[in-house]
């Protein structure tokens, strides 16, 4: 299974493997990104999204963020970049 | 995910500033968005469902913003709307009932088709099974089909239908025989060799080619006058006759065949009204034609008819058939078709077989040629 798999790859237990952020980028059309904690910016060319340790910066054309929920948020659009930032301890 | 087809909720557009922090604070609070827009830099467009709405509002959280609701759909305000709209739903449903209670009652019967039995006739028969005009008819249609034909020995095909509150019935009478002249006429195509009149006038004489039908002595004589009395003719007459069986073969034939495409016209239509008429257009240099015709709801109060119209675009084939193979059936049938035109009791005094090319079709004929010796009293 895929969540076994990767608590063994990241020696963490699975409760804790699905308490992290992930990112899921299809075919750069649209971004899922789960366990976000806050939308910083959202521009129909910019995406910023505040994840665990850092902010994740989605850059593109047309951007529509077709759910926000608590946990997820599912962007679509044309992405050209998805670059995650590291943010230290001091800056957060 | 869920969308707006399978939720219902409302299409809302704010006006303001500083929208992360909304967006954030209604996140926070378990609310979901769907569909979120920024057209400009002070507007947000977005769809949220009825509950996270009414959730919203608990929460003010669009106390700084201008709102604007753009459209409401869904399953939950339609039901809503026809809350408030009691009395069309009466009115839709009182009306349903009176369609469906009217269906069953019988306000025409139509005969069609009837020459000698009159409408009358047919009514009255109807009665016996307590079929009439104003009353709630429940009957199977062979039934009545069965018992007019029992009725009437002059019916010789008869259908009963259903359509909304009419009765249509629909016959062919038997065709009644005219009584024929006493004329003596030619039974087949005949050479006269032999023609003696004893009473009648002789139209015809010896050496006469006569076709099928032609009238070979009068039923009549003239008298002093001038003047025809009717009489019946006696004669005796003696001829060659010949018959004939004949098939055909098509060596060259263009058929059409369908290429897929096709054009659909269609439209409904209450008494002379026309509705929902649809006519797709077509360039097609070869085509074949279906009609459709038929009633939506057969048993429903109004009848609303459906016509169709349905153009096959085809395309032109010539094919080819090979003669030979089939020559000995084709003068097999056509043989036994001459002999079947032949009554048993005359003699077949020459047979010819006969190939000829028309056109594009090959006719095989069959002669038979023989004698007839008839005497008319």
């Amino acid at each position: 299974m895929f969540l076994e798999e990767l608590s063994k790859i990241t020696n963490l237990p699975i409760s804790e493997v699905l308490r992290e952020y992930t990112i899921s980028n299809v075919g750069g059309k649209v971004v899922n990104i789960s366990n976000f904690s806050k939308l910083i910016t959202y521009l129909p060319e910019l995406v910023v999204v505040k994840v665990k340790n850092g902010n994740l910066n989605i850059e593109g054309s047309n951007l529509k963020i077709m759910e926000l929920s608590k946990n997820s948020v599912t962007i679509q659009g044309v992405v050209h970049s998805c670059v995650l930032q590291k943010v230290s301890q001091n800056e957060n | 995910m869920k969308t707006k087809l399978t939720q219902s909720g409302y299409d809302i557009t704010l006006k303001g500033l500083n929208f992360e922090r909304f967006l954030q604070y209604c996140k926070q609070n378990n609310v979901t968005f769907h569909n979120i827009l920024r057209p400009d830099h002070q507007t947000l467009q977005f769809f949220v469902t009825v509950k996270d709405y009414k959730h919203m509002l608990k929460l003010h959280a669009f106390r700084n913003y201008t709102v604007t609701t753009q459209k409401e759909s869904g399953t939950y305000f339609f039901f809503k709307h026809l809350k408030a709209q009691v009395g069309l739903l009466s009115g839709l449903f009182i009306a349903s009932l009176l369609f469906s209670l009217l269906s069953m009652f019988t306000f025409h019967i139509q005969v069609l088709g009837n020459e000698n039995i009159t409408h009358a006739q047919i009514v009255q028969v109807l009665k016996q099974k307590n079929i009439a005009v104003g009353k709630v008819n429940n009957f199977h249609n062979e039934e009545i089909e069965l018992l007019l034909k029992q009725q009437f020995s002059d019916i010789s095909l008869v259908s009963v239908m259903k359509q909304g509150t009419n009765i249509v019935i629909q016959l062919k009478e038997k065709q009644k025989l005219e009584t024929t002249e006493s004329d003596i006429v030619a039974p087949v195509n005949l050479l006269i060799t032999s023609l003696t009149v004893n009473q009648g006038t002789a139209l015809k004489q010896k050496g006469d080619m006569v076709k099928k039908g032609e009238v070979i002595v009068a039923a009549y004589i003239k008298n002093a006058k001038g003047e025809k009395q009717a009489c019946t003719p006696i004669a005796t007459l003696v001829a060659q006759a010949w018959y004939v069986g004949q098939t055909e073969f098509v060596t060259k034939e263009t058929v059409l065949i369908k290429t897929g495409k096709k054009a659909v016209s269609s439209y409904y239509q209450i008494g002379k009204l026309k509705f929902f008429e649809t006519n797709e257009s077509h360039k097609f240099a070869h085509f074949q034609t279906k009609t459709q015709n038929a009633i939506l709801f057969p048993n429903f109060f109004v009848p609303i008819r459906v016509h169709k119209t349905i153009v096959y675009e085809c395309k032109q084939k010539t094919i080819t058939h090979n003669f030979e193979p089939k020559r000995t059936e084709l003068l097999a049938k056509s043989k036994a078709l001459a002999y079947g035109l032949m009554p048993n009791n005359l003699t077949v005094e020459e047979e010819k077989q006969i190939v000829s090319q028309l056109g594009n079709k090959t006719i095989v004929q069959t002669v038979l040629r023989t004698t007839l010796n008839i005497t008319y009293s």
